[in-house]
């Protein structure tokens, strides 16, 4: 039990040492390697060594890299991730402004997927190489092959250019109506809070298609683990047991099969839920939705340096929380992962 | 059934990037102003783009780029991964452990910004996206290697080699390393999917590849202007090429990966 305790604090330990070390990395990508932030500011024009050297020092880059190091830690323990040089703003405000958008998709995108494997994995195991087992490994196979700016665009072709069952492509909500008071930034929320439905309904128009587009990418990966878990639980001695003294047929699956099988899915779908953050940016792109992934993409294309690296630290940082709660439930269901780590 | 079409998809996409530009097909970057958007038809069969450039030519001479860059990011990952992790695997102990943090910290970066970070400090180009590939993919390679060469680590036919006097590097270059590869080259040919769906991916968001360069990935970004519009091929042509060939290296892959799991297993 004891040493229980000590397993179950490495989970976060390991995840606090993976942030320093992105931080870390961040921070050397940005001083280390040649081209400092204010050596992009020397390329306008009518820039002057002596005003570029006078911007280096109230940049503090003329001080030693250690110190620099410090202070740039310091400013991201108060969620200070520098300004933007095109539009002056911090970063930090800006990307919070943006990230309930960019939530709001995945969240939309990664439920649906998470319900659909489970439904599709429990009828695979009522019938291992039946039609849904066919069509699940056919999806898992076709899917894995498919990136999302082609099957975003597929989507926009099938259902708004030929079906016209769905509005243009662009943005969240019709930009004639007024968005719903600033409540949660999530702005299906917003709409239900406020009680606005014609806002509702835009806004739900506007999600359908990438939030479908998203929700196929996240479905693959979990569907491909959880249908492995399935068939390998269903002749696993749980349930074997559970059968032999002769439980019903619902009981085995829910208490025994489906337990044992969530086992391997549940790091699986935090892994995905990170990743599927980092591809929203080609989703963004796609369906010119306002997140942090398309915030980055035109601060770049802007040289607007900050901002880029602010939207890598900030997923970085979701990617190894969601990492870390998906082992810490993982422990949780099932203790022999802890032993198996070791 | 399903691996051999992956083989045959691998051996059609190199030899399309071999061969392709040796094919009497248009000139894929020749404008041509009065022959601009054309559907598919039989002069050209993939249609024509916005410049009245021929698609078919363009989605042909984008293969030996697209899978060059793949090919390229694979490489660097999997040597460096492998050395690196059968490295530390076999010496055990802290360095084993600081293996297992770099692991960590690669996995929690997100590769589209990772490669937009470096782009930004680097400067763009096409070697932004093989570093941001490998990077990425590098800890694949040492998790496997390092586990591999875990479980190998106490293995009898290696410690006859230790008594019958061979060194630590010799054992690990000439028996360890030659013992992994055939795992290493399975994970190596899924690999080259993700690989070209990454490389792709990042010059569809205007890293590594720039237009007027034919690369899917750009070919995909420049069509998706004309989708709503009704011209639909500029993106099927270089999508369906993108999706056929990663689908043929997941096939290869899947279809080398049972066949070992089953050799090993025996």
């Amino acid at each position: 039990m004891r040493w229980g305790w000590i397993t179950f604090l490495q989970v976060p330990v390991r995840a606090l040492l993976a942030m320093a070390g992105v931080v870390v990395l961040s921070f050397a990508m940005t001083r280390l390697l040649p081209g400092d932030p204010v050596a992009l500011l020397g390329a306008a024009p009518g820039m002057e060594a002596a005003a570029l050297q006078e911007l280096r020092q109230q940049a503090g880059l003329d001080r030693p890299v250690l110190s620099q190091f410090l202070s740039y830690i310091l400013d991201l323990a108060r969620g200070d991730l520098g300004h933007s040089v095109s539009t002056g703003n911090p970063v930090g405000a800006e990307i919070a402004r943006r990230l309930p958008a960019s939530l709001e998709l995945a969240l939309a995108g990664f439920v649906p997927a998470l319900l659909l494997v489970l439904g599709t994995g429990l009828l695979i195991a009522r019938a291992p190489g039946g039609h849904v087992d066919r069509l699940a490994r056919g999806v898992v196979a076709l899917g894995a092959a498919l990136p999302v700016f082609v099957s975003g665009l597929l989507l926009i072709q099938l259902f708004y250019v030929q079906a016209g069952w769905v509005v243009a492509p662009i943005g969240r909500i019709d930009p004639l109506l007024a968005p719903p008071p600033w409540r949660s930034g999530m702005l299906v929320v917003d709409a239900l809070l406020a009680g606005d439905l014609v806002a509702l309904g835009s806004v739900l128009a506007h999600l359908v298609l990438p939030a479908a587009t998203i929700a196929l990418f996240a479905l693959v990966p979990m569907l491909r683990v959880f249908r492995a878990a399935v068939l390998a639980a269903r002749v696993g001695p749980g349930v074997i047991g559970a059968r032999a003294i002769g439980l019903p047929e619902g009981v085995v699956l829910r208490r025994y099969l489906l337990p044992e099988a969530l086992g391997p899915l549940i790091p699986v779908a935090g892994l995905t839920f990170g990743y599927m953050l980092g591809a929203s940016v080609l989703v963004e792109k796609v369906f010119a939705w306002p997140g942090v992934g398309r915030y980055a993409l035109d601060a770049l294309a802007a040289l607007d340096y900050p901002p880029v690296q602010g939207v890598m630290l900030v997923l970085a940082g979701l990617h190894v929380l969601l990492t870390l709660l998906a082992d810490l439930l993982a422990r949780w269901l099932d203790p022999r992962v802890a032993r198996e780590d070791a | 059934m399903l691996e051999r079409a992956g083989y045959g998809v691998i051996v059609l996409l190199l030899g399309v990037a071999i061969f392709g530009p040796l094919l009497p097909l248009a000139d894929p970057l020749a404008t041509n102003a009065r022959a601009v958007l054309l559907p598919p038809q039989a002069a050209h069969p993939f249609g024509t783009d916005a410049l009245g450039r021929d698609m078919l030519a363009r989605v042909v001479h984008a293969a030996r780029l697209d899978l060059g860059l793949a090919i390229a990011a694979v490489l660097l990952a999997m040597t460096t991964g492998t050395v690196l992790g059968a490295a530390v695997g076999w010496v055990g102990g802290l360095s084993d452990r600081m293996a297992g943090w770099i692991v960590d910290v690669l996995m929690a970066l997100p590769i589209y910004l990772l490669a937009m970070v470096l782009a930004a400090v680097l400067g763009n180009g096409p070697g932004i996206v093989v570093l941001a590939t490998a990077l990425i993919n590098l800890s694949f390679y040492i998790r496997l290697a390092r586990l591999e060469v875990r479980r190998l680590r106490r293995a009898p036919w290696l410690e006859g080699a230790r008594m019958g006097g061979a060194g630590d590097g010799t054992l690990l270059l000439r028996l360890v390393l030659p013992a992994i590869a055939p795992l290493v080259a399975v994970q190596a040919t899924t690999n080259l999917g993700w690989a070209m769906l990454n490389a792709a991916g990042l010059s569809f968001i205007g890293i590594g590849v720039r237009p007027p360069v034919p690369e899917w990935g750009v070919l995909i970004a420049e069509g998706s202007r004309h989708l709503a519009a009704g011209q639909w091929w500029l993106v099927l042509a270089p999508g369906a090429a993108l999706v056929l060939a990663v689908l043929g290296f997941h096939l290869a892959g899947d279809g080398l990966r049972s066949r070992f799991a089953a050799g090993r297993s025996a």
